[in-house]
């Protein structure tokens, strides 16, 4: 995956990355925990090396997938959907995209999107409060996360969408966020018809609610934006004023010259000082009232008190004015602040992350039939039918017979279970059996999942789990400035109060502190970019600085340690010409398409990886037995079937092979067998294996002086056998811990400690861990409490972190010792007197100017660690 | 040098006219989004397509 330079870009990569994970309830194409490549994705990516998709005469005309049999080629299309949506697109004379895309060179292939799903639930009263803002009586806003969102060709069809579609008034998208914004009239358009486009379109809609932590952001930026505009507008032009009063004060300047430039400087200042140093204010005030102080108090008081002291000298006429240095001391610092502010995420509220992970709607079955509502028109009481590779929308108790269902959502277990009538499955989990009724007893945030993201959400909020360093630092020095202001103001009060008061005011001014205020947030920042380059995300300077303090990682076992799936670690393939692979792979492909299972997906990744050949038998019908395997009849007459040992035993297949899979894959593999009639035609053996770089990456960490250790949901036997397999000892290992235990066990370890995780499971102790390091791949909720995100599920990356937060942790310190050193120094000498305005103008940039130039030449992470 | 007392403040409304139009390019959310702008405008004339 290509990360763009820049960190904000980097960081909408990954969101779409994990969402594209998070979202498969959605598209209902794979409902397999961590998975991140969808059937279509794959075989696009094989054409995609090529040229562009639809040229090929082979590739399906809408998404560019590969087709396989003549009945494909025939048509042009891979699927129904893909038809379907190439007939809509080229209906609504939108035709020109195929055009634009193709040109564009574009390798992606395009999702597909469920066709299931009728969006009705976008119509109803609860989901028009949630996620539609009324602009006026005829004008609403709503916005989606579309992820398919990837190209200017994209840009241009779904903002094409007014002229085609009545009611639909402005669309505009946000190709780095993957976000889409309609204008539209209620009164003309239903929501479920817009749904129901985008989605036909390819663009699975999922709306972000209208009071998300999104729009508020979006307006503290503007503001933001406003106050450096006024301090970057006011510095400037004061500072210009007074290289004319410097030089005067050499070359002689008239005084009503001089007291010009005073008035104007003052002039100017005001909207500096009273607007765009704003920020400073209240976070001390703030600091204040929860009686600490903060690096922001002797910055208020150096602007306000300079500001003041500059107003009474100009109007007393004097030479004594600090505009220049107060403005420009805004400026920078806002600027530092910039920086800081660039990486950070803002915490999400308990219910978005719902809408994440949850599906929206719900097939709710009344004495009128079933129909599809959103979720929060459920009630407990209610009865819900949920369809196979679906979503459990809310808690429930089954009211049909046994139901399969994948619970690795929540916790963490890789397997499917069976749940019997009269007992709970829980919401967000997967159906991954035949369908079922059941009976709803808790809806959205009263839920289970609800309940975890809801202690999550409130430990985030609390983010200052720690103080930062600068902020222990900061204690210290504001008190030492204030007493040494006292102090000064004391000592020089007999001169009379005019000289003392100067004094005080220039030795806030030059003992500003500047290294804390700006030097940090550069060193952050940058190493924030060269991280985010290199694949690895961090929320907060914060997070950075407790990275350099791990002691002891945590790895959550599936997904992190291993791959999170079951791969085809074994085939043995009776025959074993190449015509026999191309004959299995083609009978894996149809038998296994579409089911929801992770042997399914990891037989139609091995089989997608190899070739097919031409006039391979067609699929006349299928049955899939739960818990054993699928069966399927073959228009050549033959009877196939690919599942477990022991259902192909039973059927009376002969496996005198079973011996040809060597011992070494037979221990902790499921092994799968692929008959025709009673002849065995091929063994596979899948396993969720362990990261090929994990043990190395545990060594590096030791020898760091940081341990790891293993905790986990899965039965001790797994954790044991993978704990062994690198290197690490029995007492490491914590094995069957549910989300709340995890949680617990990471609370009580404190502020040294990390967790690496990727699931939702995982979630509520990534909030509560010293640093809770998500994984990509995983959850989108993941990327959401962590404080550090990883880009590539590589185990490396996390060395390379530890190495860049250690190196940024000296590179801080450094600069804190030369500053105190300027600070110091500065402030002996304008207690004695030394220090007039022209120096203190002079001494402030050049202790802030020399720690900026270190920062930049000594930026943490490395900078080749972008082209590994 | 009289002329400064003119001057100054016409230069510094000059600047104050560019810095309300940075005002209105900041809240009509010409900076949220760097990225679209760029290939929005990608696309050609619209032709006819024989696909």
């Amino acid at each position: 995956m290509a990360v763009d330079s820049d960190e904000s870009a980097a960081h909408a990569y990954a969101m779409r990355a994990s969402e594209q994970a998070g979202h498969q309830n959605r598209d209902g194409s794979d409902g397999f925990r961590g998975n991140h490549s969808p059937i279509s994705m794959r075989a696009g990516d094989e054409v995609g090396n090529t040229s562009a998709a639809a040229v090929l005469p082979n590739a399906c005309k809408h998404c560019g997938q590969r087709l396989y049999t003549s009945k494909e080629l025939d048509c042009g299309f891979c699927c129904n959907g893909c038809s379907a949506a190439y007939s809509l697109i080229n209906g609504l004379g939108l035709g020109y995209y195929y055009c634009l895309r193709d040109s564009a060179g574009e390798r992606q292939t395009i999702r597909k999107t469920a066709a299931d799903s009728q969006f009705n639930h976008f119509d109803g009263a609860e989901f028009r409060a949630r996620f539609v803002r009324e602009l006026s009586g005829s004008q609403s806003r709503i916005d989606f996360q579309c992820n398919a969102v990837h190209c200017s060709a994209c840009v241009w069809l779904l903002e094409k969408l007014p002229e085609v579609l009545p009611g639909v008034d402005q669309v505009r998208v946000d190709l780095a966020r993957a976000k889409i914004a309609v204008w539209f009239d209620p009164s003309k358009i239903d929501l479920s018809t817009l749904g129901r486009t985008l989605a036909g379109l390819g663009y699975d809609p999922h709306p972000i609610a209208s009071r998300s932590t999104a729009f508020s952001d979006q307006a503290a930026d503007v503001t933001f934006a406003l106050q450096i505009g006024v301090a970057a507008f006011c510095s400037m032009n004061v500072m210009l004023l007074f290289i004319g009063r410097y030089q005067g004060l050499f070359s002689g300047m008239e005084e009503q010259y001089a007291g010009f430039f005073s008035w104007v400087s003052l002039a100017l200042a005001v909207p500096a000082v009273t607007f765009s140093a704003l920020p400073f204010y209240r976070t001390s005030i703030g600091a204040l009232r929860l009686k600490r102080f903060h690096i922001d108090l002797p910055i208020s008081i150096a602007i306000v008190g300079g500001f003041l002291s500059s107003a009474v000298n100009t109007a007393l006429g004097r030479s004594e004015i600090y505009y220049d240095t107060v403005t420009a001391l805004i400026f920078l610092l806002l600027l530092g602040r910039w920086f800081q502010r660039r990486g950070m995420k803002k915490v999400a509220l308990a219910s978005e992350m719902l809408y994440a992970i949850a599906p929206l709607s719900a097939i709710k079955i009344t004495h009128e039939g079933a129909q599809e509502v959103f979720v929060e028109a459920l009630r407990s009481g209610d009865t819900i039918k949920v369809p196979n590779g679906a979503r459990i929308p809310a808690d429930a108790i089954l009211l049909s017979g046994d139901a399969i269902i994948n619970n690795a959502l929540i916790s963490g277990e890789s397997a499917p279970c069976k749940v019997s009538r009269g007992n709970e499955v829980y919401c967000g989990a997967l159906n991954a059996g035949p369908e079922f009724t059941a009976q709803v007893t808790a809806v959205a945030a009263h839920s289970r999942i609800g309940n975890i993201l809801q202690g999550i959400e409130s430990a985030s909020v609390r983010d200052s789990k720690t103080a930062s360093f600068t902020d222990k630092v900061a204690q210290y020095f504001v008190a030492g400035v204030l007493a040494l202001s006292v102090l000064t103001f004391l000592l020089f009060i007999g001169e009379g109060m005019a000289p003392a008061l100067d004094r005080v005011f220039a030795l806030l001014i030059v003992s500003c502190p500047c290294a804390l205020g700006i030097a940090t947030p550069i060193v952050m920042s940058l190493a924030n970019a060269r991280a985010a380059r290199a694949g690895i995300l961090l929320k907060s300077g914060s997070a950075l600085e407790r990275c350099a303090n791990i002691e002891k990682i945590y790895f959550d076992k599936t997904g992190t340690l291993t791959h999170g799936k079951p791969a085809v670690v074994f085939s043995h393939l009776q025959g074993g010409s190449d015509a026999s692979r191309q004959k299995i792979n083609h009978i894996i492909q149809k038998l296994e398409s579409g089911i929801e299972h992770p042997a399914a997906e990891a037989l139609r990744n091995f089989a997608g990886s190899g070739p097919v050949g031409p006039d391979e038998p067609e699929l006349v019908s299928r049955t899939v037995i739960n818990g054993a395997g699928v069966m399927g009849e073959f228009s050549d007459g033959v009877r196939r079937r690919i599942g477990s040992l022991r259902w192909i035993k039973s059927e009376g297949v002969n496996l005198e092979h079973l011996q040809l899979i060597p011992d070494a894959h037979t221990s902790g593999s499921t092994i799968v067998a692929l008959s025709e009639d009673n002849q065995l035609k091929a063994l596979f053996a899948l396993r969720d294996s362990v990261r090929d770089e994990a043990a190395e990456a545990i060594a590096d960490l030791a020898r760091r002086g940081v341990t790891s250790g293993i905790i986990s949901g899965d039965s001790s036997g797994v954790v044991g056998t993978v704990g062994e397999s690198i290197g690490l000892s029995q007492s490491d290992l914590i094995s069957e811990a549910s989300p709340e235990q995890k949680a617990a066990i990471l609370t009580e370890a404190g502020e040294g400690t990390a967790l690496v995780g990727d699931g939702v499971n995982d979630a509520l102790a990534l909030s509560k861990a010293g640093i809770g390091i998500g994984i990509s791949g995983g959850a989108e909720v993941c990327l959401k409490v962590s404080d550090v995100f990883l880009l590539r599920p590589d185990l490396g990356l996390i060395t390379e972190l530890i190495d860049g937060a250690r190196s940024a942790q000296r590179l801080v310190r450094r600069h804190l010792i030369v500053s105190l050193v300027y600070n110091v120094s500065a402030a002996v000498l304008a207690i004695s007197g030394f220090i007039g305005p022209l120096a203190a103008a002079l001494i402030m940039p050049a202790s802030s100017i020399s720690v900026i130039l270190s920062s930049l030449w000594n930026a943490p992470f490395k900078k080749e660690a972008a082209w590994k | 040098m009289e002329v400064i007392f003119i001057l100054l403040p016409l230069s510094l409304a000059l600047g104050g006219v560019f810095l309300l139009a940075y005002f209105w390019a900041a809240r009509s959310g010409q900076f949220e989004d760097l990225e679209t702008p760029a290939v929005r405008i990608l696309p050609d004339e619209e032709r006819e397509t024989d696909l």
